[in-house]
């Protein structure tokens, strides 16, 4: 735990120095935006749930993204990562530590969905099942910080981080459902959008904005746990895979 | 004749060498499954909102609007390029070259006008028949030329930004970012520019892409000639206005970066 509290405190420390790390907070006032006009040109205030949803959900992901790729990459650049994977406390353990730091950072895009669509488009958002809400939100920040450490794990073998940054994020907003709900997705992708933890965060949070009574909560939050903490076990172990490759290889800075 | 044969073999040069680098970075792979897959997800996330909605008129709305948008998207990472030549230390002797260093820059960076045609044509080619978009072939080519000039009206927007980040490197991800979804929001993208108040509407008026977006919806629409031709008098006004911003812009912004000493031979 204190390897974990000490990566985050790091995290934050980077984040205030580097506001390049806060892009994605400020792109989410202009999904909601997007989203927002796009349910009130169209005259479906019903969707209004979906559209604010989808901007806290991107902000999330993207950040667990952005710094997953960019622990690895950042810190092979200024010749620290070999002390960094030396570390006792274990590198799974600090790209987690630090990846919660940005996730718990990303709670500002609740706020800021809700001033847009309050202000800017003067919708009132209606939280039903707040208790249902928090703990949607807590979760998936844990299973983000859980998931993010194979994304590193892959981005330390990898050539440039970059390649797949550039490219995880679209696909996973449409296989997860992040907007539009995995029942339009052809049936053969559907079960690939299940085993991504956001498409069972996006059902949950919009379903807690919406009176009807939610049903299976408790289980439903217990998948995305588990599929979060499923991402931290077999990021450990590609993790594992891949520092012994590399320590063997001598291309752990090879760039 | 010299004043113009000069300025072009520069031009050949830089963007020689800027190809030469952009295939040291990227492999025909790599650019495929990184930036082109995400480029297609990124309009086939978009325009799959129009089924939420119910409507086949909303799919091409947005299939079309986010088609379009990802040749501008491909060409504003070009604002950063300026950040790269300081990295690699080349920056201090591209602003000492004799020539212009925007004509450089310019030339260094080009390729991210193929960068973002090929997002844009790639979409409407492949994704047209996946979202049921019919995009008439007789139209196809008046369509292909706007892109073209929607790609090239965004990167000159794109070069004024890269001086702006020329001496405030630490904002060298943020103003591409903020730039594209501004354009994203307010250029009449995903959302009709009605919905929005009318000083937002006249300041997307200013952007480029909001009327060689019109202009294509227009060419789709079988709308009239006059109507099609003002909005691509308007595009290329407004390409023609970004232009003239970088030309002016860009020498202040490198002589200022010389005398406070911010243009360093490698990043700080």
């Amino acid at each position: 735990m204190r390897g974990l509290r000490g990566a985050a405190r790091l995290q934050f420390q980077i984040v205030r120095a580097d506001r390049g790390y806060l892009n994605e907070i400020l792109a989410n006032p202009f999904f909601a935006i997007i989203f927002l006009g796009i349910v009130r040109a169209a005259g479906r205030r019903d969707l209004t749930a979906y559209a604010v949803v989808a901007p806290v959900l991107i902000t999330l992901w993207g950040m667990a993204l952005e710094i997953s790729g960019d622990i690895v990459d950042s810190d092979r650049g200024v010749g620290i990562l070999e002390g960094v994977v030396a570390t006792p406390v274990g590198f799974p353990t600090v790209v987690s530590g630090r990846v919660l730091a940005v996730t718990l950072l990303s709670g500002v895009a609740i706020v800021e969905t809700w001033l847009v669509a309050r202000i800017g488009f003067g919708v009132d958002i209606t939280v039903h099942h707040p208790w249902a809400l928090l703990a949607t939100v807590v979760v998936t920040g844990l299973a983000a910080a859980g998931t993010a450490v194979i994304m590193a794990g892959v981005f330390v073998l990898a050539r440039t981080a970059k390649t797949f940054q550039n490219s995880l994020n679209y696909p996973i907003f449409l296989l997860a459902g992040v907007i539009v709900p995995l029942s339009f997705l052809p049936g053969w992708l559907r079960p690939v959008g299940r085993m991504l933890f956001l498409s069972w965060s996006a059902d949950l949070l919009r379903e807690s904005l919406a009176p009807a009574a939610m049903v299976d909560v408790i289980p439903r939050l217990g998948i995305v746990l588990a599929l979060g903490a499923a991402g931290l076990v077999v990021g450990r172990a590609v993790m594992h895979v891949v520092l012994t490759r590399v320590r063997i290889l001598g291309t752990l800075s090879f760039e | 004749m010299n004043h113009l044969v000069q300025p072009l073999r520069i031009l050949r040069y830089a963007a020689l060498s800027g190809f030469q680098d952009f295939g040291s970075t990227w492999t025909l792979w790599t650019w495929a499954g990184g930036l082109f897959l995400r480029m297609m997800a990124q309009v086939a996330f978009f325009a799959s909102i129009g089924h939420l909605l119910g409507s086949d008129a909303q799919v091409e709305y947005l299939f079309i609007g986010n088609a379009v948008v990802a040749a501008a998207v491909g060409c504003l990472t070009a604002a950063t390029a300026t950040t790269w030549e300081r990295g690699a230390g080349t920056l201090p002797l591209l602003v000492a070259c004799p020539t212009s260093p925007l004509l450089v820059l310019m030339g260094r960076s080009v390729f991210f006008i193929a960068n973002g045609l090929a997002f844009s044509l790639g979409a409407l080619v492949l994704l047209a028949p996946v979202f049921d978009v019919s995009i008439p072939s007789a139209r196809f080519p008046v369509v292909f030329a706007l892109v073209v000039l929607v790609t090239v009206t965004s990167y000159f927007s794109a070069t004024f930004l890269g001086g702006l980040v020329l001496n405030a490197t630490s904002a060298r991800r943020t103003v591409p970012q903020v730039a594209r979804m501004v354009m994203m929001a307010f250029c009449g993208v995903s959302v009709p520019r009605s919905v929005f108040p009318a000083p937002v509407r006249r300041l997307a008026g200013l952007l480029p892409l909001t009327h060689g977006l019109d202009a294509i919806r227009g060419v789709l629409d079988g709308a009239a000639a006059a109507t099609v031709l003002d909005d691509i008098g308007l595009e290329v006004l407004v390409g023609a206005g970004w232009l003239a911003l970088s030309l002016l812009t860009f020498q202040r912004m490198a002589d200022a970066g010389r005398r406070d000493g911010s243009i360093v031979f490698s990043s700080a």
